[in-house]
């Protein structure tokens, strides 16, 4: 997802046009673009000088023409001071002079930050942003990738805790499956499955265990050949193997696959997968909505359904997924947004009341239940994820300008 | 024979029907008097009819010439509104094959000039619905015929006839295909300057048809209006479109549209294209939930200008050579991937000529809308297929999931009054 590149730019801002060939034109300013905007204002940098006499003008949207007067190339950024938040970046040619918009809120506090190629970073002065009121927007302090580790180190022993208790209950379904039992296959199948899901990595090519975790609980679409794929495997494969197939011998030889699979996801594994990095952290971070995203779009739409009717059981081990992501994050969520997660556990709670409001078992296909049952389960959803989603974005993790 | 065959049969060609000068009659104007009296009572009597009246009712879009080189419907700015429709033949022989296109044919083309339909006299249905009025207007209407290559397979005799790259389309690592909305033998692209016009082609062709082929899947699009200008926005609110390479230009269209002589494609073949169709659903309710500053990231452009972001113009060429880093643009932003801009990547470009598509709501609750991916190119191989590669794994495929479509083969143009869809592939 889009955090890698975000957290990447600044560092490789550094070399850019290190490889390029002549200056480019500069862009015309047109007066269609100008007359978008309050004003221009002129911002120059040079080498060791990065917007000098920056002062903040009143709030609105700007177009401020950037002038390089060095012959390096680089990229200018404008950011928020307290945050490091960078609200706007662009490329800087040797000489040239670029345009870029940004939008200034009152009160609030901006400052550049300038990279040109070969010297070191340099950042202009503090400005603020005058408000009507005189009011101060108080800046939200950046999250260290120090302060980060701690949950995250956290939840690789959560993910490692529940791997274990997935290795017992796949050897029960490898039992079951050889010694011709359907239901007690079926159950321990279910079993193994929710535990998966309140890793929260389950969606295969975005969770932390990429190709591995698609092929763990991957669907087959997009498959040649689709369910007959020999790239078909894994817990759906198993669902298709148990309930729609009643094949307990091709499930037993699809358990041991999965097994081993899921044995390599060893604690050594899952600290690779999971990494200390910033880009590491930031995809981490969108776990927090990303699990119920997925869930809205493969289970609460019966898309990765083989037989089990699982879709509601799944969709409530996906909210223990993201009560652990709460849970870990709280401190810092709290500091920023101080009643995000208790409206999020409010609502998680009523998606858990909508779920088992659908009948006994949670094991009612999503299909069958009735028109208001499904919008119960589906407003609740929304509501949660309205909630969740500007979580990663509130929390940045060290990333100045 | 089935009866419904039959009928389509003796009623092919439309060869009775009288085409009228376009505007040469005017349609009542709208004036009508509020209510039959002054002295009824207020809740009975019937509000104003003044509704707004087409004076000519060709106005709304100029007839688009059916005749030519080429299809129309390529080439022509894209109007309004469209119905895409995939068909499954059930003709019986290569015979009733050739009755089906000079019927699509002569459908289409009294439809595409306009005109007075037939009139069958008091005891039969009338020969046209009537749903776009006594007369029927162009209305910009376009309706271009692509075969698919199940076409080619051992019913019709035309195996040795398939253009060399024609396939069923593949699924491709992210998609999520339905079988009942992907494939088909023959896709029609009905495009008019209003909805009503669009559908109204659709009804005529598949009345006129339905003993012989039916309708595998369809979808409605439009394009919307420039917001506030410039290319038109798709559902997640970005302008789509901005790179299509200049085929107006007959050395790119020779080079990357058309398909032409010397370049191993039957010798029918030429003055077509290839054209893939594909339903490209988007989760908007996600998208609705990322952060502009994501959504750009991810598709290279400002979302309100279309600029890309290293620049200040939709028009401005993105200069990937000077930022080898991504600093500005993410290598994986969608535009670097989709047209990385070097002289190797430009003969893989393909015309693009989307519509958005709107139909409804998800089991989810989630609505159901997205894109309606369609382009042309002379080589599937060298341009879209080679274009969806470097794709695979882009970000943006968490929010969009194609799940239908298809590869198809637009026809030649039809050159006279004589010609029809297909002849030099059916005739010997």
């Amino acid at each position: 997802m889009l955090a890698l590149t975000a957290l990447s730019a600044v560092a490789s801002a550094v070399a850019t046009g290190s490889t390029a060939g002549g200056p480019r034109r500069p862009s015309p300013a047109t007066d269609a673009t100008a007359s978008n905007h309050a004003s221009v204002e002129p911002i120059a940098v040079g080498q060791g000088t990065c917007a000098p006499g920056w002062r903040a003008p009143s709030a609105g949207r700007y177009l401020f023409a950037i002038a390089n007067h060095s012959s390096r190339w680089g990229a200018i950024s404008l950011f928020q001071w307290g945050s490091g938040v960078v609200v706007e970046r662009v490329a800087l040619r040797p000489g040239g002079v670029t345009r870029l918009a940004a939008q200034l809120e009152a009160g609030g506090a901006y400052g550049w930050g300038c990279l040109l190629l070969g010297l070191p970073r340099s950042v202009s002065a503090e400005a603020q942003v005058p408000s009507p009121q005189g009011q101060f927007v108080p800046a939200v302090a950046p999250v260290s990738a120090a302060q980060i580790a701690g949950p995250l180190l956290r939840y690789r022993r959560y993910v490692d805790g529940l791997l274990a208790l997935q290795q017992h209950e796949l050897t029960t379904l490898h039992e079951q499956a050889t010694a011709g039992d359907l239901a007690g296959a079926e159950s321990a199948w279910l079993a193994a499955h929710l535990t998966w899901l309140k890793i929260g990595q389950d969606d295969g090519a975005y969770g932390a265990f990429g190709e591995l975790g698609r092929r763990i609980d991957g669907t087959a679409a997009g498959l040649v050949g689709g369910t007959r794929s020999r790239d078909f495997t894994g817990f759906h494969k198993l669902e298709f193997d148990l309930w729609t197939r009643h094949d307990l011998r091709a499930a037993a030889g699809d358990t041991t696959r999965l097994l081993a699979m899921t044995r390599s996801l060893s604690p050594q594994a899952v600290a690779a997968d999971l990494p200390l990095t910033l880009t590491s952290m930031a995809n981490w971070l969108l776990r927090c909505h990303e699990i119920l995203e997925d869930a809205l779009r493969d289970s609460l739409s019966a898309n990765d359904d083989y037989g089990s009717n699982s879709d509601l059981a799944s969709l409530a081990a996906d909210v223990a997924a993201t009560r652990e992501m709460l849970r870990l994050l709280a401190p810092f969520i709290t500091a920023r947004v101080p009643h995000l997660v208790a409206t999020a556990e409010r609502e998680l709670s009523a998606l858990i009341d909508a779920i088992n409001g659908t009948g006994p078992d949670r094991g009612a296909g999503i299909a069958s239940l009735s028109v208001s049952q499904r919008e119960r389960v589906d407003a609740a959803s929304d509501a949660a994820l309205a909630t969740l989603a500007p979580v990663s974005d509130e929390i940045q993790v060290a990333n100045t300008s | 024979m089935s009866i419904n065959r039959r009928r389509f049969l003796t009623q092919a060609g439309l060869s009775a029907i009288t085409a009228t000068t376009a505007g040469s009659r005017l349609l009542d104007g709208g004036n009508a008097p509020a209510a039959a009296g002054n002295d009824r009572d207020p809740l009975g009597t019937d509000g104003p009819l003044d509704l707004e009246t087409l004076a000519d009712p060709a106005a709304r879009l100029a007839p688009v010439p059916f005749h030519g080189p080429w299809q129309a419907g390529i080439l022509t700015r894209p109007q309004p509104a469209a119905c895409f429709a995939s068909f499954d033949v059930f003709a019986g022989n290569r015979a009733e094959l050739v009755d089906l296109l000079r019927s699509l044919t002569g459908v289409a083309r009294f439809l595409t000039g306009g005109g007075t339909p037939e009139n069958l006299g008091p005891t039969a249905p009338p020969s046209d619905s009537g749903t776009l009025g006594p007369i029927v207007p162009a209305d910009g209407l376009t309706v271009t015929v692509s075969v698919g290559s199940t076409l080619f397979d051992g019913r019709y005799g035309l195996a040795s006839r398939k253009p060399r790259h024609l396939k069923t389309m593949p699924s491709f690592p992210n998609d999520n295909l339905d079988p009942a909305q992907t494939g088909g033998d023959l896709l029609l692209q009905i495009c008019a300057g209003s909805a009503d016009t669009a559908i109204h082609a659709l009804r005529e062709i598949a009345r006129q048809t339905s003993g012989v082929m039916q309708i595998r899947w369809r979808l409605d699009g439009f394009v919307a209006p420039a917001r506030p200008s410039g290319v038109p926005r798709n559902h997640l609110a970005f302008k789509d479109g901005i790179a299509n390479p200049n085929v107006n230009d007959p050395v790119v269209g020779n080079h990357l549209l058309w398909v032409t002589n010397g370049i191993g494609e039957p010798d029918w073949a030429v003055g077509g294209s290839y054209h893939v169709c594909r339903i490209i659903k988007m989760f908007i309710e996600f998208w609705d939930r990322v952060s502009l500053t994501e959504q750009q990231q991810m598709i290279g452009r400002y979302r309100d200008s279309g600029a890309p972001l290293d620049g200040q113009l939709e028009s401005d060429i993105p200069d990937f050579r000077a930022d080898p880093h991504g600093a500005v643009i993410p290598l994986n932003a969608h535009i670097r991937l989709a047209n990385p801009r070097t002289s190797e990547t430009d003969p893989s470009r393909i015309f693009r000529r989307g519509y958005n598509y709107d139909r409804g709501v998800d089991l989810n609750g989630n609505l159901d809308m997205g894109l309606i991916f369609n382009a042309f190119q002379q080589n599937l191989k060298r341009q879209f297929e080679a274009t969806q590669r470097r794709l695979i794994g882009e970000p943006m495929v968490d929010y969009v999931s194609p799940v239908g479509g298809g590869y198809f083969f637009a026809l030649p143009g039809v050159q006279t009054t004589q010609d029809w869809y297909a002849r030099g592939l059916l005739e010997d």
